[in-house]
């Protein structure tokens, strides 16, 4: 069971790069890609708002839980 | 005062134990000699080759380990100085001592048996709680490196 980021999914639907969206953020270009890339343990609910405000999306938009373990 | 990073007190130690390290080379490498001046010299009333070889062995088997435990820690000052200290490595660095230490002790603990004096059961003493007290920050650093990861991952 896993939490599964789709940040690039969506950053491909508003066509934002990544480091676009880690400067309208307020976060490194490395801490993005960390949770871009699924790698993150968690994340805060001040990053997460900022990242919804700036993709115009929900949170479900970009998290989603999954049974099977990857 | 600076604890740790650039000029700080681990940037004194780290070369105040490089200064140390080499004189417990030098010390190391005319072990035999200086022995045979000091039984000499404080005229030791136990004085015969038995005992002065079994004190070569025990000197020479602490020194090393002392050396390596000198090392170490250096090693450990180094990271401290690049304000990183909280690495896998220096993990392995603090049990590694932790073991020297016990060993130093327990050669010092062997000695007791042959030419005991009042210091060589402090220094027993010393080391055990000295490899004790390694063993132990080893585990704190190991949690602190999980908190220290947990808090990195956290986007």
């Amino acid at each position: 069971m896993k939490i599964i980021v789709n940040l690039d999914v969506v950053m491909a639907m508003r066509k934002i790069g990544l480091s676009d969206l880690a400067e309208k953020v307020g976060i490194t270009n490395a801490n993005l890609s960390i949770l871009k890339n699924n790698k993150a343990k968690a994340i805060r609910f001040s990053t997460l708002e900022a990242i919804c405000r700036e993709l115009d999306c929900q949170p479900g938009d970009i998290l989603e839980f999954s049974r099977e373990d990857q | 005062m600076k604890y740790s990073g650039k000029k700080s007190l681990a940037t004194f130690m780290k070369f105040f134990l490089l200064l140390l390290e080499g004189a417990a080379v030098i010390v190391l490498f005319g072990l035999p000699k200086f022995l045979g001046f000091y039984l000499i010299w404080i005229e030791s009333i136990f004085y015969n080759k038995a005992l002065y070889y079994g004190l070569v062995v025990i000197l020479y088997i602490t020194g090393i380990l002392a050396v390596l435990i000198l090392d170490t820690l250096r090693n450990l000052f180094s990271t401290m100085e690049d304000a990183n200290p909280f690495i896998r490595k220096n993990v392995t660095a603090l049990r590694r001592m932790g073991v020297y230490a016990f060993i130093v002790g327990g050669a010092y603990f062997a000695k007791i048996f042959f030419l005991n004096s009042f210091m060589t059961i402090i220094a027993v003493f010393i080391f055990f709680i000295a490899g004790i007290f390694c063993i132990v920050l080893a585990d704190l650093f190991n949690q602190a490196i999980i908190y220290k990861e947990e808090n990195d991952l956290t986007i």
